[in-house]
């Protein structure tokens, strides 16, 4: 047996774009029409999003806006609750916290971040840290049970909240994240 | 941004245009795989070129700040394409050559584990995790796991293995590789919250 996740219309959904959300047959009998989500582009995402869905796309753009530049493949985040009936080519990031799927705050991409490239949620807290909300960051990572990665990246040092679980990096490996600038604009740095 | 193949092309033809063959390793390599982005250019030199690296670069107006420590040099370079500066490291083979030379490692690996790509020639991803294998920093083995976790088959371990076997490394990489099994399960890598893709067989990384 397994649980079977799908979408069900809101009365105030009046019409849904068959393209997005896909008709799921049950039974003739089935007292409401239930769907699948279809997303294969930042356009769908963006159209599933409008009707509520609680889903956003990460992007590396966001993550580069947060002075970290860096490339990879773009990930759903997904609220839990709907993401087994979500389909297509994006991996997903999974959010308990269906507002921040729909809504990131900068807080939310670098909980995502550790989700991605923990390395790098590292940098992308430490370059931000006059924007950051703290407090907020910690209940997200411990939301979104989090709390391994960001203390494998001494996320700690920032962030009281979170928790000492498993083995943190060592100095060396810390002090050489810290240090490294990898790219600069002409004219920086010498 | 990340380093784009096209930027990693022009590097390796800048130490092509002084005579250093070069091997493409690091993220770059990961990359052509179909990773994640890496945000510099690592390249290994033959080490009989290592030693004349400075002279034979330095000079060039593209280069900025070269600097060594120990076996590895580092500059910023200047590219034509952009109006930024990234950072390339030179690395000599010997650290990773166990009881053979740096030579012999160059041109094994170049034989063996590497292949021609538009940017130039680039080592397979289990040379890239044989080395991350071998620098002492926890942070290498973390790379490894980030790769996995974002799709690379664990198989480049085994592959990354038998390269530490014919150097005579298998123990100190044989161990890394358990460190490297054992944050999987701490940070709970492969398992939710995230899951890969559905409807669409192509992940984000191909298997050979």
């Amino acid at each position: 047996m397994r649980a079977d996740v799908s979408l069900v219309r809101l009365a105030s959904d009046r019409t849904v774009p068959r393209d997005l959300f896909v008709p799921v047959v049950y039974s003739l009998a089935a007292p409401r029409k239930r769907f699948r989500l279809r997303v294969s582009s930042p356009s769908d995402v963006e159209r599933a999003a409008r009707f509520g869905v609680p889903l956003s796309l990460f992007e590396p753009s966001k993550v580069r806006a947060l002075g970290y530049p860096v490339e990879f493949p773009p990930r759903l985040l997904v609220g839990r609750s709907v993401a087994e009936a979500v389909d297509g080519p994006y991996a997903k990031v999974l959010f308990s916290n269906e507002a921040a799927a729909l809504h990131p705050r900068a807080e939310d991409l670098v909980v995502a971040m550790l989700f991605v490239d923990w390395l790098g949620a590292r940098t992308l807290t430490r370059r931000n840290l006059d924007r950051l909300s703290l407090a907020y960051l910690g209940r997200r990572i411990l939301e979104e049970n989090a709390g391994a990665r960001a203390y494998r990246v001494r996320l700690d040092q920032f962030v009281p909240e979170v928790p000492r679980v498993g083995t943190p990096l060592d100095r060396a490996s810390l002090a050489e994240l810290d240090a490294t600038i990898y790219e600069r604009a002409i004219g920086r740095g010498r | 941004m990340g380093v784009s193949e096209e930027q990693a092309r022009e590097v390796v033809a800048f130490f092509r245009d002084h005579d250093v063959p070069t091997l493409i390793i690091g993220g770059v390599a990961i990359v052509a795989q179909g990773g994640r982005a890496t945000e510099d250019v690592d390249l290994f030199v033959a080490t009989r070129d290592f030693a004349g690296l400075e002279d034979a670069i330095s000079g060039d107006s593209r280069v900025r700040e070269f600097g060594t420590v120990g076996s590895v040099s580092k500059f910023y370079f200047r590219l034509r394409s952009r109006r930024v500066e990234i950072r390339v490291d030179v690395l000599n083979p010997q650290v990773f050559s166990g009881t053979r030379s740096g030579d012999e490692f160059f041109g094994f690996i170049w034989d063996h584990h590497s292949y021609d790509s538009n940017a130039g020639r680039m080592a397979k991803p289990e040379v890239v995790w044989y080395t991350r294998l071998l620098v002492p920093r926890m942070a290498y083995r973390d790379k490894i796991a980030q790769d996995i976790e974002n799709g690379a088959p664990v198989e480049w371990l085994d592959r990354a293995l038998e390269i530490a076997r014919h150097f005579g490394r298998t123990k100190i990489a044989r161990s890394r590789a358990l460190e490297v099994t054992k944050l999987l399960g701490t940070l709970g890598v492969g398992g939710p919250p995230t899951t890969p893709p559905t409807g669409d067989p192509s992940g984000p990384h191909r298997k050979e």
